[in-house]
């Protein structure tokens, strides 16, 4: 009869680095969603300068405009980041 | 044994492939942003061609996987090489010709293990290798770009939604310039380094690399980006032509959070040595992105295709390289075979263009690739 003890199936754990795998999902997470999340915000802050200069709102042209700048900094940091962890190893 | 003439019959086998990888991805990597006009077709594709070149560059971690991960490279031959091209050219070209789905990166993964299989047997296999690094991630990866990209789109949503549509698009619209190229980045990271690594396998069965000392040459990573930029190109001007009626209609925020969730699987898989089918990986990308939206907007028939392709791909091209294999062992260990193989190969290429044109009389189905 067939059971496990004759049919020496590794267990999983030692066939999947999940360490690896996990890795993986989570900067695939970071990446994808961080970067989505960034440049939204950036996104969202570039239209909320336009409405602000349109209706004349000073302090909310700083406000917009420093946040619009901010996510586009973050959202170049993040792709250089990436690249460079790519071919750094 | 070094055999040159063999060598070169492998190469130039190898090179072959990887253009028609290119030429079938293109449809992956520019829809998104031709079809949200966030890019001119032309420039789409070329931006594709460039960055699919200076992908091939960026990591050679998967071309170690398939030279030396998945097999016992110390075993293979340059027959056993040239066999496993034949094995996934063979099957892409039967599954383009019914259109079934199916997937260049794992056809030749598949190729690899059949033509290996038929030649040395199960021991020449590193069969928990090849479920770790192949199998399990290419079950997980258009799972993880559906999850990354469907939270994507929804934070997206959420962010603008008190913002004027026409700014949003408009920004979104730039987004996709930089996402499309981190995809057509990342698509060159991970399909260029599979045909490097099946060409650095040839080079070590014919004794100019050594395993114990393993590293894919310049010269490899040069002509395979070369190959797969040029076939991009070439595959980029029948999308021109056929993209008002092949491509999926969705928003400048849907393609951006689509192409970037893909992006970010493909190039983080590819940063540790994951070989994925990129065309799936898209594909689980563009699903979420429509499904965060409207769920019965997407089109689920594709995930159907997904699971199918897994199913058959790899058995599939597995058998025609074993058959490969065997032809070629049957007519000697020389470069003879593979001659003839490729001979007939070339013959058997010509017949299907001419039933499939007889058959349709029309553009060739580019669906299911990567």
């Amino acid at each position: 009869m067939i059971g496990p003890e004759t049919l020496h199936v590794p267990p999983m754990a030692t066939i999947v680095d999940f360490t690896t795998l996990g890795k993986t999902v989570l900067y695939s997470f970071i990446a994808g969603i961080g970067f989505a999340a960034v440049f939204g915000g950036g996104v969202s802050s570039v239209a909320g300068l336009v409405e602000a200069m349109r209706t004349g709102r000073t302090v909310a042209v700083v406000g917009w405009g420093a946040l619009a700048v901010l996510c586009a900094a973050a959202a170049l940091a993040a792709i250089a980041a990436g690249i460079y962890a790519m071919t750094g190893g | 044994m070094h055999n040159d003439a063999l060598l070169g019959l492998v190469i130039a086998a190898a090179l072959a492939f990887d253009f028609t990888n290119g030429f079938h991805d293109t449809a992956n990597v520019v829809a998104s942003s031709i079809s949200t006009r966030a890019l001119p077709p032309r420039t789409a594709i070329a931006i594709a061609s460039l960055l699919n070149f200076a992908g091939a560059f960026i990591s050679l971690k998967v071309a170690a996987t398939i030279a030396t991960g998945i097999i016992n490279a110390s075993q293979v031959t340059t027959t056993i090489a040239f066999a496993a091209l034949i094995g996934a050219i063979a099957w892409n070209l039967l599954t383009w010709l019914y259109a079934l789905p199916s997937s260049s990166s794992h056809a030749l993964i598949g190729g690899v293990v059949g033509a290996m299989l038929a030649a040395v047997g199960a021991s020449a296999i590193k069969g928990q290798a090849l479920v770790g690094k192949v199998i399990v991630p290419a079950l997980l990866s258009p799972l993880i770009a559906f999850v990354a990209a469907g939270a994507s789109i929804a934070i997206i949503y959420w962010l603008v939604r008190h913002r004027r549509p026409g700014v949003v698009n408009r920004g979104f619209r730039a987004g996709q310039v930089i996402s499309g190229s981190m995809l057509a980045l990342a698509h060159g990271t991970n399909d260029a380094q599979k045909t490097m690594g099946v060409m650095s396998l040839a080079l070590l069965a014919n004794g100019n690399l050594s395993s114990q000392n393993f590293h894919v040459p310049t010269w490899v990573v040069v002509s395979a980006a070369s190959a797969i930029a040029l076939g991009t190109y070439a595959g980029g001007w029948r999308i021109i032509r056929t993209v008002g009626s092949r491509i999926i209609k969705m928003d400048t925020a849907q393609g951006f959070a689509s192409q970037g969730a893909g992006a970010a699987v493909i190039l983080a898989s590819s940063h540790f040595g994951y070989p994925l089918s990129s065309t799936h990986v898209i594909s689980g990308g563009i699903m979420g992105a429509g499904a965060a939206k409207r769920f019965s907007a997407v089109r689920w028939g594709v995930a159907g295709n997904i699971v199918a392709a897994w199913t058959l791909t790899i058995p599939g091209a597995g058998l025609f390289a074993a058959g490969a294999w065997w032809l070629a062992d049957l007519l000697g260990t020389g470069v003879l075979g593979p001659l003839v193989i490729a001979i007939l190969a070339l013959g058997g290429l010509a017949v299907l263009g001419v039933v499939h044109r007889q058959r349709v009389g029309a553009p060739l189905a580019t669906e299911g690739r990567s």
